[in-house]
């Protein structure tokens, strides 16, 4: 396995590129630079315990770790398909011999070696200087933590570039650069936001419960590596598309579960409101139906959100669409799976969970408002018209991806994603907005920002028809074919 | 063989391809010609196994491409118009990447840089040379994995007239090493030289196919007569000298043995009271040929 990684081609062409001694020397000049700097002016501030001196090398080397590492790693990250693309090398290895997993180990890890080899010999001063900390162990798996962090900010990049790419290359007739300094941002955004939000938790022990388990470090630190995990499977899977293997989707299948189970961990403690917001509240263990019932709303948001997310960045090729409603009209089970967006398994996934929803508010198994974070889905609260309620949540999950995909593949405009993001502001701020202000709702500076989260008005009728016009307009003019 | 059968490829709603069928005889050079947008690319890319086409089969060797691109991807070099180079790393790093990908010993490499004629440059950069040279390399790297059929992608595009020449005697070398050859061009004098097999396709359809051009040897004894009295040389038997392949008009076409002097025909034609007005080799001009078939569409 190790001799393999050694011989991996992709690793040795990226060695050629990037590891040149000039370049190499220069990085770890400038890494032992920062050290000195800092040390320096560190001892000017009198460093009475040597634990303090080892306090300010091991945030230079996280500090280095990230800026490097992280930062201009997941750059490089997001670049390493987008690059070949660009420099129309990419078909050539497509047609190459490498394995998919060649290919993956070669991806994450080629197009970083420099930036892995300055981060990792500032952690190695980093675990040094852990040894003189006052906490060792912690210390040490603090620096895995971080290390950890580093790399799912680049496997995200790479991740989120793929998403992108796999369907512009299965067309691979688009002559226009591929541009993925989005999907950096929103790597390094969301891991660092992880990263910001972990240090909080470090600092304020006990603030999150999952299945009753109180996280630590250790905790931490395995579901980190299990999110590595699923994004190392998520490359795996997009380049095995690449290299025109047939996925069957079961990895993402599974992952949907895994992000169900995971989550429902975080709603094990959730505080109950019986029947206001603010004034009952009680705080008891959820129990039986009411456990499930929470547990479901928090999936139906994630799977709401993990749909918005792919639709507009998976690009599914043209081609894979028309192959996908074929197999789907024929009735062709493994076709249909191979060729299917990936968001079809959330939008399943999603109607299958508002049935659920729907089915324990109607038989009213479970008796209890929501938590102030599901507001969004305070139209299950429309007790009297279930049926009305559910086609109005479909239709509105049918009207963005109709949306999104017009906009994606039909639209002319130059910036599609631009276009998608106004759509958004549209159908999710401003309309919600009006609504709320029409209706002479209560409008506080959180609900001009987040109108979203009051639903108010935007399920009505007259949206619901022209949600539903708006869909069947689209469906009749680009999928009936 | 490359069969093709009932291929099409859609984006969206517009049909790049269109029910395309005919079959790639092993051993030829074929060139692929179509105007600008008639699907070339597209059919390309389809025959490489890196698209998949929405209905219809590429079989390669019996191989569909749809149930096992890996396979075809071991019969197949692909050359994109834009060759598709490493340009930091030099021509050797390159050639031994791509030996590598393909699990093949860099013995390889030393053969295909002598193959190309490209020896000399191996330790240089490719962005240092010149643009006949870099087709060169994204050749190289095309077969380094011994392929049995090679698809080239405008690979004349931008060259200068003597690139062009020694570009078509690389085709004919490696043609006789056994590659099949699958050429897209627009320069189609330039695809006369070693072409002979022609498709010509326009908006996705097939418009001409299984038009074989005349190879070398045959244009070396195929040769046509015009003549004043043209109904004197319409009422000739055959004769056993040689194989008359078309006589209307005023023109008569026709082969001899190999081997045989062309004045002997000559002298046979006037024996018979042709008056001669033209004579000399004849060849089937695939801009001729090209030219009519996109008329005729």
């Amino acid at each position: 396995m190790l001799s393999d990684i050694f011989r991996n081609p992709e690793l040795k062409r990226n060695a050629w590129l990037e590891l040149k001694p000039n370049r190499v020397f220069a990085l770890l000049g400038l890494s032992t630079l920062a050290f000195v700097i800092t040390t320096i002016a560190m001892v000017k501030e009198d460093l009475s315990e040597y634990f303090e001196l080892a306090e300010v090398l091991m945030n230079t080397a996280l500090f280095i770790l990230y800026l490097i590492t992280g930062i201009w790693g997941s750059k490089n990250a997001a670049d390493a398909i987008a690059d070949e693309i660009n420099q129309k090398t990419w078909d050539r290895q497509r047609m190459s011999g490498q394995s998919p997993l060649t290919l993956t180990i070669g991806k994450i890890f080629g197009p970083t070696l420099l930036q892995w080899l300055g981060g990792l010999s500032a952690m190695l001063v980093y675990f040094c200087a852990a040894l003189m900390s006052e906490n060792v162990g912690q210390s040490f798996i603090n620096g895995l933590i971080y290390i950890a962090l580093v790399l799912l900010m680049n496997l995200s990049a790479l991740l989120f570039s793929l998403l992108t790419i796999t369907g512009s290359t299965q067309s691979a007739f688009s002559h226009a650069k591929i541009n993925t300094t989005l999907f950096f941002i929103l790597a390094v955004i969301s891991v660092g936001w992880l990263s910001f939000y972990l240090a909080l938790i470090g600092e304020e022990k006990g603030a999150i419960s999952w299945f009753g388990l109180i996280w630590n470090n250790l905790t931490i630190l395995i579901s980190l590596l299990i999110f590595i995990g699923w994004s190392f499977i998520g490359i795996h899977q997009n380049l095995r598309k690449e290299l025109q293997y047939r996925n069957s989707q079961k990895y993402w299948l599974a992952f949907l579960v895994f992000t169900g189970l995971y989550f429902y961990g975080f709603t094990w403690n959730l505080p109950i409101y019986l029947t206001d917001y603010d004034t009952s509240y009680i705080d008891p263990q959820l129990l039986g139906l009411n456990a499930v019932y929470y547990h479901l709303a928090l999936v139906c948001l994630v799977f709401f959100l993990l749909m918005q997310f792919l639709l507009i960045f998976e690009r599914h090729s043209e081609n894979d669409y028309a192959l996908f409603l074929q197999a789907l009209r024929k009735g062709q089970f493994t076709k249909t799976w191979q060729h299917a967006p990936l968001w079809f398994s959330v939008l399943l996934g999603l109607t299958l969970s508002l049935l659920l929803l729907f089915a324990l508010q109607i038989t009213g198994l479970a008796k209890h408002q929501l938590p102030h974070i599901f507001r969004a889905l305070e139209i299950l609260q429309y007790q009297h018209n279930f049926a009305w309620s559910f086609l109005a949540l479909i239709f509105l999950v049918l009207r963005d991806v109709l949306m999104t995909r017009t906009l994606l593949y039909r639209s002319k405009y130059k910036n599609k994603i631009l276009s998608i993001a106004l759509y958004y502001a549209l159908i999710y701020w401003a309309i919600p907005l009006l609504f709320m202000i029409i209706s002479e709702q209560n409008v506080t500076v959180e609900n001009y920002f987040l109108p979203f989260f009051r639903a108010v008005g935007w399920f009505s009728p007259v949206v619901l028809a022209g949600q539903a016009l708006v869909a069947w307009g689209l469906h009749r003019r680009y999928l009936r074919n | 063989m490359i069969e093709i059968k009932n291929l099409s490829f859609r984006f969206g709603t517009h049909r790049a391809l269109n029910e395309l069928s005919f079959t790639i005889p092993e051993g030829s050079i074929t060139a692929l010609v179509g105007p600008n947008g008639a699907g070339k690319t597209t059919l390309m890319r389809c025959m490489s196994a890196l698209a998949h086409p929405t209905e219809g089969q590429v079989l390669i060797d019996g191989i569909d491409s749809s149930e096992d691109p890996h396979a075809c991807h071991r019969l197949l070099g692909f050359l994109a118009d834009n060759f598709g180079l490493y340009e930091e790393l030099t021509v050797e790093q390159s050639l031994a990447y791509f030996a590598a990908a393909h699990q093949m010993d860099q013995q390889r490499v030393e053969e295909v840089l002598e193959q190309v004629n490209l020896t000399d440059k191996k330790k240089e950069q490719i962005k240092s040379l010149s643009r006949g040279m870099r087709q060169r390399v994204g050749i190289a790297q095309a077969i380094i994995h011994l392929p049995k059929y090679l698809i080239l992608d405008e690979p004349a595009s931008g060259l200068d007239p003597e690139a062009r020449i020694q570009l078509a005697e690389l085709f004919k070398q490696l043609n006789k090493a056994g590659i099949t050859l699958l050429v897209s061009s627009h320069i189609l004098a330039e695809l006369d030289q070693y072409a002979n097999h022609l498709i010509v396709l326009k908006e996705g359809k097939l418009v001409e196919t299984d038009f074989s051009m005349d190879t070398a040897a045959q244009k070396d004894c195929t040769y046509f007569i015009e003549a004043v009295n043209a109904s004197l040389l319409n009422s000739l038997s055959e004769p056993t000298l040689f194989n008359m392949i078309a006589n209307e008009g005023e023109t008569a076409i026709f082969s001899i043995a190999a081997g045989t002097p062309p004045h002997m025909a000559l002298q046979y034609f006037l024996q018979q009271g042709i008056q001669v007005r033209a004579f000399g080799k004849h060849s089937v001009n695939i801009q001729d040929a090209y030219l009519k078939t996109i008329k005729n569409a």
